[in-house]
């Protein structure tokens, strides 16, 4: 999935430097408290129009890492630059305002979405939060953000529990781009889909970033699939980026322990069939 | 009997009282309040098809109770008159729904004659057209005393669950004070201090509001628990991220979330603050004469001579049993329902 | 043990909480113990107020709260307008008779619940289930008051046993046997219809909590290795019912008292119940205060037991705890 990157500019659209978050954790029953480095001095850059990567095992934050940028977790210290502009000490308005351009997906369908909203509604949402457009006026928005994800019209009215869950994954991405995001943020995409469907997924979210000029992250476990897709990889671990780069030099020259040991779990990595190019 | 054969059976057994007593001054042939003194304590009138001549009848007639000369309380029947039992009868004036100005009664007899399905009291008042007087009191008791106690439940429940921090804190240990005391000494404690002889009407709202107030700890505490799990959702994340407000969130997200539990503990309180109605009145802390309530109904038997000899003085305890089974099948079947939609 | 003190701790902040909580909504109410008598023109207001000033309740809240503290703890508890003596004097054998009751009730409805309740989780939906689970219903939805009534009725109308108070008027010139005789003459209607009422309630806990007990998987492979039925049930899922059953220990306590109020009343047993009314009647302040914060104590007793009861029967809890 290569977007054209001499067409974007070169610039950064987002950047984090050194993003810390903490927690403070008690045990029941114990006075002791204990702190959760989730994430530990992160410093990362995207390109606009590009496909970044960041994979890691469970735990490594990078979860953690999609929640701050997108402004629903706020980071210990560090800062967030979007459009030159310090996410982190905007307020208000302009807070508003840039938070609209940076989208998350969460990950888990099943639960990202409320059971007894209808499509409709969950589509829509944003626009029923941000604006003051009456049921009639969102409807076309409705219909017109089923058709860009590939679902019918018709099944506006039908419940979240009625979709596959691929189907239910295209609901999540409609309703992100409700609010025509810069940024899309794709946590754990393709997980629970099988394959047949995470290759539609794939399509689809690239048609999707050559009509809306999107620029993707993506948050995975699975470096296989990143690396058939992203333009650069960064792998997380314990809170803290241990390497970085496109995929063919991170297959080639990799050293470091945690990226051999996703390599290692890629099926058919060892018979030496090469995982594709970037 | 399957859960929903017992549900609609339920339901229907509730609509009837409800409505009966709703509609208490049609179906009482009554006014509750009108005395009979020739007649206190005089069992319930006996039906009968068969007349002494040996005559069947298809309309069922009864006879008028003779008070037995030097006795008390001790009846025959006139076996001279039979008394034919009429369909909408004209009688004594009452308010339908308290609106309507209206005299006609769903049965009755010819005339001034007296019919009592349940016998009448110390008083010779008709003891059925007080049950369905007084069930106004009782059931009206149980209902706004719930509502407000789900409302307060409601609101320290989410506010609670939703802000956290210390106002979660304070609130929850508030809740533990009120569910740390057995709840009906602590209804009795706050009502020993109220004015013991107060009109009818502050009576019973103050009565309702001491019930109501008394009981938000356990609602407040569910919901809480409702709310502090819907809070973490996913899809209220998402919302957040569009920007959505506290506001927004708390009602289109997490308050329908919490509908379930609401109902269900709707289903419980109701007759629990019925009884409680009933118990005060019984005990005579709650609405006292003139107006009729289930309790105060019941309060006469604490004279173990009536409780022994009157047996149909009873009937507004014995009618507590449909409607609490009623509302603890509704209940079970709201706690079914929720079970399977989490 | 660090686990222990804390929860004694924390039961006894609940306990000063609730006193004054009892306090404040007292105090929020109109009316006391001389009202009645401000009304009485042949009373002179001086009189009055030499009365209030005597017994402190021309004070403010916070004082008198205070006063009161200092009370309980020299162990009188307040004081009894209407009996003229320490509420303490009052209390405690109210306390013992009420402690009786509920505990008598308590485990007889817990001896007869459990059984019944494992056997009906047991024959799940059979007749056996089926016959129990609607008597519990019905059962359930008949109020105390109407089983205290019931009863009352039936002793009245066979003689067969005493109502009215704990003994006979003629107790003191019993001999040994008669007097242990008399009072289970008076005291077995009142337990009666104490564990009528609240048998339903134990036994349908009993049932739920073996049913999701038995529902476990532990329990499907148990039968899978072809153990016996009836060692699955009470070797395997009897102790993993345990836990919610102990903590119903302490509900159950709750469920007795209110309900041992209306008992008491209507059969004339001498407990707190009956000395709250009069105390309510009268307005006794102290009295009620006391009546209730003796009440509490006993909830919150049960509570703390079926926690004890709790961390010994069930290693997590001990792990889990420092």
């Amino acid at each position: 999935m290569v977007a054209d990157i001499s067409m974007s500019t070169t610039e950064f659209l987002i950047r984090a430097t050194r993003l810390a978050k903490e927690y403070v954790q008690q045990r029941p029953l114990s006075r002791r408290k204990f702190r959760v480095h989730a994430l530990d001095g992160v410093t990362l850059e995207i390109r606009a129009g590009s496909t970044f990567a960041l994979v890691g095992e469970s735990g490594s934050g990078k979860s953690t890492l999609g929640l701050c940028l997108a402004g629903l977790e706020k980071p210990t210290s560090g800062e967030i630059w979007f459009d030159q502009q310090n996410l982190l000490t905007l307020k208000g308005p302009d807070r508003a305002r840039i938070s609209g351009q940076i989208q998350l997906v969460f990950q888990d369908t099943g639960a990202a979405l409320n059971p007894r909203f209808s499509a409709e509604e969950i589509v829509t949402e944003p626009l029923r939060i941000r604006s003051r457009l009456t049921r009639a006026e969102r409807q076309p928005w409705a219909e017109q953000l089923m058709e860009q994800v590939g679902l019918p019209r018709g099944w506006l009215n039908r419940r979240p529990h009625q979709f596959s869950g691929g189907q239910r994954q295209r609901l999540a991405i409609a309703r992100a781009l409700c609010v025509q995001p810069r940024l899309l943020i794709l946590d754990e995409a393709f997980a629970g889909l099988d394959l047949s469907v995470q290759a539609q997924i794939m399509r689809l979210l690239q048609e999707l970033q050559a009509t809306h000029a999107l620029t993707y992250l993506f948050i995975s476990h699975d470096l296989s699939l990143m690396a058939r897709i992203a333009d650069e990889i960064a792998i997380l671990h314990q809170g803290r980026i241990v390497e970085q780069g496109k995929p063919s030099d991170l297959f080639a020259k990799s050293r470091h322990p945690v990226t051999r040991a996703l390599q290692e779990a890629i099926p058919g990595r060892r018979c030496g069939l090469s995982v594709g190019s970037a | 009997m399957t859960a929903n054969t017992n549900m609609r059976i339920a339901a229907v057994v509730l609509i009837i009282i409800y409505a009966a007593v709703l509609l208490a001054g049609f179906v009482a042939p009554y006014d509750p309040t009108e005395q009979d003194r020739n007649h206190p304590f005089a069992p319930p009138s006996r039906f009968h098809l068969v007349d002494v001549g040996g005559k069947f009848h298809l309309r069922p007639f009864t006879y008028g109770w003779i008070p037995r000369p030097g006795g008390f309380a001790e009846y025959e029947e006139d076996r001279s008159k039979p008394l034919f039992l009429r369909l909408l009868v004209r009688g004594s004036e009452y308010k339908l729904l308290g609106l309507f100005s209206c005299g006609r009664h769903l049965f009755g007899l010819d005339d001034d004659n007296r019919l009592f399905i349940l016998g009448t009291d110390g008083f010779g008042r008709d003891q059925f057209s007080r049950l369905l007087w007084g069930g106004r009191i009782s059931l009206l008791a149980g209902l706004i005393g719930a509502t407000l106690s789900l409302c307060i439940g409601m609101l320290a429940g989410a506010v609670s669950g939703y802000a956290g921090g210390w106002i979660d804190d304070a609130l929850m240990r508030l809740a533990e004070l009120f569910l740390a005391m057995p709840w009906l000494y602590l209804l009795f404690a706050v009502r020993a201090f109220l004015p013991l002889r107060i009109s009818t009407s502050t009576a019973f709202l103050l009565i309702v509001a001491v019930i109501g107030v008394v009981g938000w700890a356990r609602p407040a505490r569910l919901i809480r628990g409702v709310v502090l799990s819907a809070k973490e959702r996913k899809y209220v994340l998402a919302a957040r991220g569009f920007g959505a407000s506290s506001f927004y969130l708390l009602r289109r997200h997490i308050v329908p979330q919490t509908m379930g539990v609401f109902l269900t503990q709707a289903a419980i309180l109701i007759p629990q603050y019925i009884l409680a109605e009933v118990t005060l009145s019984f005990l005579g802390l709650g609405v006292g004469e003139p107006v009729p309530s289930w309790g105060n109904m019941l309060g006469s038997l604490q004279q173990y001579h009536i409780l022994a000899s009157y047996w149909w003085m009873l009937a507004p305890g014995l009618i507590l049993i449909p409607v609490f089974w009623g509302y603890h099948v509704v209940a079970d079947f709201l706690h079914q329902q929720s079970e399977l939609k989490s | 043990m660090p686990y222990f003190l804390r929860r004694a701790a924390h039961s006894i902040v609940v306990l000063v909480g609730v006193s004054i909580l009892s306090f404040v909504f007292i105090e929020l109410a109109p009316g006391e113990f001389f009202s009645d008598m401000r009304l009485n023109p042949q009373i002179s207001p001086h009189t009055v107020a030499a009365l209030r000033a005597h017994y402190g309740l021309d004070q403010s809240l916070p004082v008198r709260y205070v006063r009161w503290l200092h009370s309980a703890a020299i162990g009188d508890w307040g004081y009894s307008f209407a009996y003229n003596m320490p509420v303490s004097q009052l209390i405690w054998v109210r306390a013992r008779n009420t402690l009786m009751l509920t505990v008598a009730s308590a485990v007889l409805a817990w001896v007869i619940a459990i059984p019944l309740g494992i056997f009906a989780a047991e024959r799940r939906h059979r007749w056996g289930d089926r016959l129990l689970s609607a008597t519990s219903s019905v059962l359930l939805a008949v109020p105390d008051l109407l089983f205290a009534l019931g009863l009352l009725v039936f002793a009245i109308r066979t003689r067969a046993f005493a109502v009215g108070g704990m003994a006979g008027l003629d107790y003191s010139s019993l001999g040994p046997a008669a007097k242990v005789h008399d009072i289970f003459s008076h005291f077995t209607l009142p337990v009666l219809a104490l564990t009528v009422a609240t048998l339903p309630i134990f036994f349908r806990h009993v049932r739920a909590g073996m049913l999701e007990a038995l529902a476990l998987p532990s329990i499907e492979a148990a039968r899978a290795h072809g153990i016996p039925r009836r060692r699955i049930l009470f070797r395997y899922a009897l102790p993993a019912a345990a836990n919610p059953l102990i903590s119903l220990l302490g509900l159950s306590v709750a469920t007795l008292l209110s309900a041992s109020l209306v008992v008491e009343v209507i059969m004339g047993w001498p407990g707190l119940g009956p000395m709250l009314l009069e105390a309510i009647m009268a307005r006794d302040l102290y009295v009620v205060i006391g009546a209730v914060m003796l009440s509490t104590v006993f909830l919150v007793a049960g509570n703390f037991l079926a926690d004890l009861l709790l961390y010994v029967s069930d290693p997590r809890i001990r792990a889990g705890a420092p």
